[in-house]
């Protein structure tokens, strides 16, 4: 490739002292995602990095990067010497290129001109008029100015060298997955979790995952389709690992000594309890799930207090206030709306009872639960712990 | 061969034979419409193929082309003779019971102006013979039929079908479905009057992408695939030579099953599982002993969904399928347990067990041990 990729990063800027930290983790991951690449070559600025290659192309790296939180866009750009001359020449060149792909026969323009470099002879606003009047006479019978609404704007960055930026690819911000401590998110194979999981990774936390299964009653391709969600979310979340645990016997149990409207809740905090001590056990801080208040039965306050009671790790719940239709428009744009809903049977489903619980009270759940040798329970899931990688 | 396979009408484990088979024709890798040698040599494995076929069928070689599965051959029978038989009529008849293969077939057609009668069945999928002789008409170009169903191995009375059609409409073009029932019942195409019927090579212990469309002398249909005019332009595309090879290794293999373990094998291992499962009370059988094929045994178990059952069985090391293969992935009851009129809480703890030459007497009586223990386990935590 003849240009140079920009990847600008936003928030990570108003860091104080820390900053270098979030710079370091969020090279680290653009490294992470264009490992096996050959010829690459990544330079540190303030607020950016540079890319550059001579074997691969623009496409492929934007491709494997742009989906890095933390990184608020790419540009492409050619770079030249800070010199009044080449600007001029490759202004023309680079106007030239707009105009042709526009192909209209008047063209509304606007030049935005940013310099940093104090040693470059003109201020922005006066290099702004200067290269303007450049391109209008280069492109007299096709350019005119409009600075508050043109059809098209040429950004011009004066620093130690000047980029004229061809096009920008406006990206996912958030902050460096990593730079936020590790949390462990319950990814059930449905639509939610998956979107939980990215919100997570967005505010750079490190996601390790947590999936219940209840084979027989669930079949190893729903456990398929768990590992195919943990793919779609590599982009976003890089290397993840994700804990496999039997729900079986547990389920069995609740199912024949506790009344049957507290399976769906009794459920859920034994596996809110496996996973807070999964979680403990493996240094992360919170627990993330996709749950949105009133969802379904165990998702009502009533019973998410019942829950929560079950765990002294903070639960984290990025989608609680969404609607349905917001969480499934943002599965399809990530990517995992179309695995979540191949149709396996998640272990939620499994002994589903017909009116389960919609308001648990705490001493009621707590009582049934008591029926139950919980400790000698969780033990026996633990022994059932596998664990899989994207 | 693999131990604990008891889900042989998904299909079945490629034989030595076929794999040698296989090899060798990969390293000669000609292609058969060449002129040189290497082009003959390929040219001669599809000859030897189709010998083997036409041999086991007591039919001439030339009625065979080779096709990529079974559902083509179907496609091709189906869609092959309605376009061909349109200007003499444009009624069509086969079962509510059959694969998808011939179902979607009728459908399109339909959806392109034909008229089809879907044949109905009694409780165990036999076809009601009289419903044919009232549907059958001067306008009846095809009727199409397994012999064997995939799901609940019900044997369809061929011949009886083949002189009904022929009684009544002698132009009109009668299919048969033989995938699942090939190397396991004997048919005589000639005395049955099938005008066309399908073939496939991994549900006899070759590879999959290999079937074979048998078409009667004086049968003629069009052919649905457009190309360099390979397999006497009923079958355009470049031959799967090394499927083929290992398709005709495989009928020598069953063959020579059979001459070793004797007819009946199949059967005595059949009889083994009816005389366990017919004493459970908690189990019921989806087809009655005598209209049902001598290797499939579809049960249901009381309370129990087939899913949890097959998962129960795999934990134990028995692989067995729930209704068919095709249908596991879509939670509706299966076409054909609704056809035989079965309730629904039956159908859904439907599983199919099919076996092969390669099981043995001892791996059944294991099996038997495993779905009665696993019954039982179940039934401690029936879904309330």
């Amino acid at each position: 490739m003849n240009t140079i990729l920009i990847a600008k990063y936003g928030e990570i800027f108003l860091k104080g002292q820390n900053r270098p930290f979030f710079e370091k983790t969020l090279l680290h991951n653009i490294r992470m995602a264009l490992k096996g690449m050959d010829g690459i070559d990544i330079r540190k600025e303030v607020g950016r990095f540079y890319i550059t290659s001579d074997v691969q192309t623009e496409d492929t790296i934007i491709d494997a990067i742009k989906n890095i939180f933390g990184i608020t866009s790419i540009s492409v750009a050619c770079k030249i010497p800070s010199e009044t001359d080449t600007i001029e020449q490759k202004l023309i060149e680079v106007a030239g290129n707009f105009i042709n792909d526009l192909g209209n026969d008047r063209i509304t323009f606007k030049l935005e001109i940013k310099r940093t470099n104090k040693l470059f002879p003109m201020s922005s606003p006066d290099a702004a008029k200067y290269f303007g009047k450049v391109l209008l006479d280069a492109y007299p019978d096709v350019l005119t100015v409009d600075v508050h609404n043109p059809q098209l704007t040429i950004n011009v960055e004066i620093r130690d060298e000047t980029f004229i930026i061809e096009r920008n690819i406006k990206c996912l911000g958030g902050m460096p997955v990593s730079s936020s401590g590790k949390g462990l998110v319950l990814l059930s194979g449905g639509i939610d979790s998956p979107v939980a999981a990215y919100f997570a990774a967005k505010r750079g936390v490190d996601i390790e995952a947590i999936h219940f299964h209840s084979y027989p009653y669930t079949s190893d391709r729903a456990k398929e389709k768990v590992i195919d969600l943990l793919k779609a979310l590599k982009p976003y979340c890089g290397r993840t690992r994700m804990f496999v645990v039997s729900l079986t016997e547990i389920q069995r149990e609740i199912h024949a000594k506790c009344p049957e409207e507290y399976m769906t809740i009794l459920t859920r905090r034994f596996m809110m309890k496996i996973a807070d001590r999964v979680a403990k056990e493996n240094n992360c801080k919170a627990i993330f799930t996709g749950e949105s208040i009133g969802q379904v039965a165990s998702q009502t306050l009533d019973g998410l207090a019942v829950t929560n009671n079950a765990v002294s790790l903070p639960v984290l719940r990025p989608l609680i206030c969404m609607d349905k239709q917001e969480i499934v428009d943002i599965a399809v744009k990530i990517g995992t709306h179309d695995i979540s809903i191949l149709p396996f049977e998640d272990c939620c489903t499994v002994f589903q009872p017909k009116h389960p619980a919609t308001k648990p009270q705490l001493d009621k759940v707590l009582a049934a639960e008591s029926l139950l040798d919980c400790d000698a329970l969780i033990e026996n899931a633990m022994k059932t712990v596998e664990i899989y990688t994207n | 061969m693999k131990s604990n396979y008891f889900d042989n009408s998904a299909t079945t484990e490629p034989c030595d034979y076929a794999i040698e088979a296989m090899l060798d024709a990969a390293k000669n890798f000609g292609n058969p419409s060449s002129l040189h040698s290497m082009g003959i040599s390929a040219e001669n494995i599809l000859k030897s193929s189709r010998k083997i076929l036409a041999q086991s069928l007591k039919v001439e070689d030339k009625c065979f082309y080779f096709t990529s599965c079974g559902t083509e051959s179907n496609n091709t029978a189906i869609i092959g003779t309605a376009y061909r038989k349109k200007s003499i009529g444009t009624h069509i008849i086969t079962t509510k019971i059959e694969h998808p293969s011939v179902l979607n077939a009728f459908k399109f057609l339909e959806s392109q102006g034909w008229s089809a009668t879907y044949l109905d069945t009694d409780k165990n999928g036999r076809v009601d013979l009289d419903m044919l002789k009232r549907s059958l008409t001067s306008k009846t170009v095809l009727v199409s039929m397994a012999h064997v169903n995939n799901e609940i191995g019900t044997v369809q009375p061929i011949e009886e079908v083949g002189n009904i059609i022929k009684q009544s409409n002698p132009r009109c073009h009668f299919h048969v479905d033989c995938v699942q029932s090939y190397m396991k019942i004997p048919i005589d195409l000639k005395k049955a009057n099938v005008s066309l019927a399908s073939f496939s090579a991994h549900k006899i212990h070759g590879f999959k992408g290999c079937g074979a469309l048998y078409v009667q002398p004086g049968v003629n249909i069009d052919n649905i695939i457009y190309g360099g005019g390979q397999e006497r332009g009923m079958r355009s595309g470049t031959e799967n030579v090394a499927g083929i090879a290992a398709f005709g290794a495989a009928i020598r293999w069953n063959n020579e099953e059979i001459s070793k373990k004797g007819i009946g094998y199949l059967g005595s291992l059949h009889d083994m599982l009816y005389d366990a499962f017919e004493e459970c009370d908690n189990i019921t059988l989806m087809c009655e002993r005598n209209v049902c094929a001598p290797h499939i045994c579809s049960i249901s178990a009381r309370n129990t969904r087939g899913e949890v059952l097959l998962h129960t069985l795999e934990k134990e090391g028995f692989f067995v399928s729930t209704g068919s293969a095709c249908s596991s992935h879509k939670r509706n009851i299966s076409h054909v347990l609704q056809a035989t009129g079965t309730p629904r809480d039956v159908a859904e703890g439907v599983i199919r067990i099919s076996l092969s030459y390669s099981n043995t007497p001892e791996e059944v009586r294991a099996l038997i041990e495993a779905v009665k223990n696993a019954v039982r386990e179940l039934e401690q935590y029936i879904q309330k």
